[in-house]
C-alpha cells in the first residue's frame, strides 16, 4: 500500500499545461479579464488529480493477480479496509501533481491567486478527486492485467474531454453531456479558486455523491 | 494468542466438508481432526483437493456444506485472532516491493505480530530484507512466503506444497528452519505430492484423491509402504488364498492365472513364490507407485482398480 507519487504522474501535467498555456494564449482574447494561464491551471490541476486517482486502479489489478489480496485476506484486515487504504493511496499521489502545476504556473506564467485560490486549485481539487481514485479502484476490482491500463486511459480520455479539460470552447451539446460527468465539476472546483464563476458548493456536492455512488459499486 | 489449555484441544476440526466447482467435486465428505503440536502432510497427487481443503480451513473459500474450526474458532475469526498462518501456492508477492516492505506490511496488519526481523531470521532469509521481490529464485519466494506466514506469531501454519520448485538441498533447508516452529509445539498442516517429504517431517499423513480421504495413518504405515513393490506373475490354477498366505503380502489381485501381489519386502515374498509355486512364470518386480501404496493401505474399504491388465 505503499504510494508511490512518480516523477512522470507529477510532472506531466505541468508540462502538458505549460506547452498548453502557449497555444492557447496567443489565441486569447486580449481584452478578457481572465489570465488564460490561471483557466488553464484549474483545468490541468482537475487532469493531474484526475489520472493520478484513476491510476490507483492499475496497482489494484496488479495486487489482485499477484494473489496479494488473496494474502491480505488472511490478516485482519478487512476487505472494506483495503479498499478504504487505497483510496487514500490515491489521494496521496494526487497530492504532488496539482501543487508541481500550481508552481509551474506562478514561476513561469506569471500566475497571481490569492491564497484562497492556490488552496483551491491545489489541495481542494485533491480532495474534489476522490471520486476518480474511487473510480479507478473499481476499475483494478473488475478489470485485468491487460485491458485495465487501456480501460483507464480511454477513461480518462472521455472523462477529460466531457469534464471541459483543457477548455470549454465546445459546441454546447458537448457541456450537456459533460454535466453528468464527475469530471466537469472536478473543474468547476478549479474554476472557483480562480473565480471564474465556479460554485464550489454545489461541485462539491455533486463530487460527494458521485463518490458514494462509486464507492457502492466498488463495495458491492 | 491461545492459551497452553486451548493448545491442548483440537486445532484443526473438520467435519463433513464439501466444495464444488460446477460439475467438479474438489472435495467430498472429508472428516479431520489434527491434535495441537501434530504435523500433519495433507498428501495426494494434483486435483486431489489439497489446496480447496487448505482454502477452506484458512476461510478464503467457504464449504458448500461442513463445519470448520482452528482452535475452535471459525476460520475467519481464527485469522482476526491471529492463530491462524498460511502459506499460499504461488505468486501471493508484490512485484515492486522489497521482502522486508511485504513482510512489514502483513506484520502491521496483525495484532501480535512477531518484530519483523525475527520473521526473516526464522525463515532464513535476513540477507535478502531490501532484495525486491522479482529478484528473488523460487526458493527465495518460498522463503519470503514462509516468513509472511509466520510474521503473525501463529499456532497454526497451513503450507500449501510449501517446497513446490525447490531442489533436494533447498528443501532440506526450508525444513530445516519449519523445525524451529514445530518444537515450539504449535501445530502445521501441509499439503504436498513428496511422499519422502510426508514421510519425513508430518508426525501423520493424510492421503486424498478425488476430494476424499483414502488413507489416514501414522509415518510409521507410510514407511512401511513406501518399501512395498508390486510382484506380478502368471501362476496357472493359482488361488486368492494361497497368495494371500505368502509372507510380507499386504493385497492380492487375481484374475484368471494371473496374480498381482502387493508387498511390504519384495524378496522375502518373491522367494516364497517361486519356492511354492515352481511353475509361476512372467515374474515382474516393480516399485509401488504412491497411489498404489495408498490403496494398498486402504485395501479393506477399495480394492486395487488396476493391478492386472
Amino acid at each position: 500500500m505503499s504510494p508511490e507519487p512518480s516523477c512522470s504522474s507529477s510532472g506531466f501535467p505541468a508540462l502538458f499545461y505549460l506547452l498548453e498555456a502557449v497555444i492557447f494564449g496567443s489565441q486569447w482574447p486580449a481584452r478578457s479579464a481572465i489570465d488564460p494561464g490561471a483557466v488553464l491551471l484549474a483545468a490541468m490541476a482537475g487532469w493531474g488529480v484526475l489520472i493520478s486517482g484513476m491510476l490507483v486502479g492499475a496497482r489494484v489489478v496488479n495486487e489482485r493477480e499477484a494473489g496479494w489480496q488473496r494474502q491480505l485476506r488472511l490478516t485482519p484486515l478487512t476487505g472494506g479496509g483495503y479498499l478504504l487504504g487505497k483510496v487514500a493511496v490515491g489521494m496521496l499521489v494526487s497530492i504532488p501533481p496539482p501543487i508541481v502545476l500550481a508552481l509551474a504556473a506562478a514561476l513561469f506564467r506569471d500566475v497571481r491567486l490569492d491564497l484562497g485560490g492556490w488552496l483551491f486549485v491545489t489541495l481542494v481539487i485533491t480532495l474534489g478527486g476522490t471520486p476518480f481514485a474511487i473510480l479507478g479502484l473499481l476499475i483494478g476490482q473488475f478489470g485485468n492485467k491487460k485491458n485495465t491500463q487501456q480501460i483507464i486511459i480511454i477513461g480518462m480520455l472521455v472523462l477529460a474531454i466531457f469534464g471541459g479539460i483543457p477548455l470549454d470552447a465546445l459546441p454546447a451539446w458537448f457541456s450537456y453531456i459533460g454535466y453528468a460527468t464527475p469530471s466537469c465539476w472536478l473543474t468547476d472546483l478549479g474554476r472557483a479558486g480562480i473565480e471564474m464563476g465556479g460554485d464550489p458548493m454545489r461541485a462539491g456536492m455533486i463530487l460527494l455523491i458521485r463518490c458514494d455512488a462509486d464507492r457502492r459499486r466498488a463495495t458491492a | 494468542m491461545i492459551s497452553q489449555a486451548e493448545r491442548r484441544d483440537a486445532a484443526v476440526r473438520v467435519q463433513g466438508l464439501r466444495k464444488h466447482y460446477g460439475a467438479v467435486h474438489a472435495v467430498k465428505e472429508v472428516d479431520l481432526t489434527s491434535k495441537a503440536g501434530e504435523v500433519v502432510a495433507l498428501l495426494g497427487p494434483n486435483g486431489a483437493g489439497k489446496s480447496t481443503m487448505v482454502d477452506m480451513i484458512v476461510g478464503l473459500t467457504k464449504p458448500d456444506s461442513g463445519i470448520v474450526q482452528v482452535f475452535g474458532l471459525p476460520p475467519r475469526q481464527a485469522v482476526l485472532e491471529g492463530v491462524i498462518g498460511a502459506m499460499l501456492q504461488e505468486g501471493a508477492l508484490l512485484d515492486d516491493a522489497t521482502v522486508i516492505e511485504m513482510v512489514g506490511m502483513v506484520a502491521s496488519l496483525h495484532k501480535n505480530p512477531l518484530p519483523v526481523r525475527e520473521a526473516l531470521r526464522k525463515a532464513g532469509i535476513e540477507d535478502l530484507a531490501r532484495r525486491r521481490s522479482t529478484k528473488l529464485s523460487t526458493g527465495q519466494k518460498q522463503r519470503v512466503r514462509f516468513a509472511v506466514a509466520l510474521v503473525a506469531d501463529p499456532d497454526l501454519l497451513l503450507l500449501d506444497e510449501p517446497t513446490a520448485g525447490m531442489d533436494v538441498r533447498r528443501r532440506r533447508e526450508f525444513w530445516h528452519s519449519m523445525q524451529e516452529f514445530t518444537a515450539s509445539g504449535r501445530t502445521v498442516m501441509f499439503a504436498t505430492h513428496y511422499l519422502e517429504e510426508a514421510e519425513e517431517f508430518a508426525d501423520r499423513v493424510v492421503f486424498l484423491r478425488d476430494g476424499s480421504t483414502v488413507a489416514d495413518g501414522s509415518v510409521a504405515q507410510v514407511r512401511s509402504l513406501a518399501a512395498g513393490r508390486t510382484l506380478r506373475a502368471t501362476v496357472s490354477g493359482v488361488s486368492e488364498p494361497a497368495m494371500r498366505a505368502l509372507p510380507s503380502v499386504v493385497n492380492v489381485e487375481v484374475r484368471q492365472d494371473k496374480v498381482a501381489v502387493l508387498s511390504s519386502d519384495s524378496d522375502t515374498t518373491l522367494r516364497a513364490l517361486l519356492s511354492r509355486f515352481q511353475h509361476a512364470r512372467d515374474v515382474e518386480v516393480v516399485g509401488v507407485g504412491l497411489d498404489e501404496a495408498f490403496l494398498a493401505l486402504t485395501s479393506r474399504t477399495r480394492t486395487g482398480e488396476s493391478e492386472l491388465s
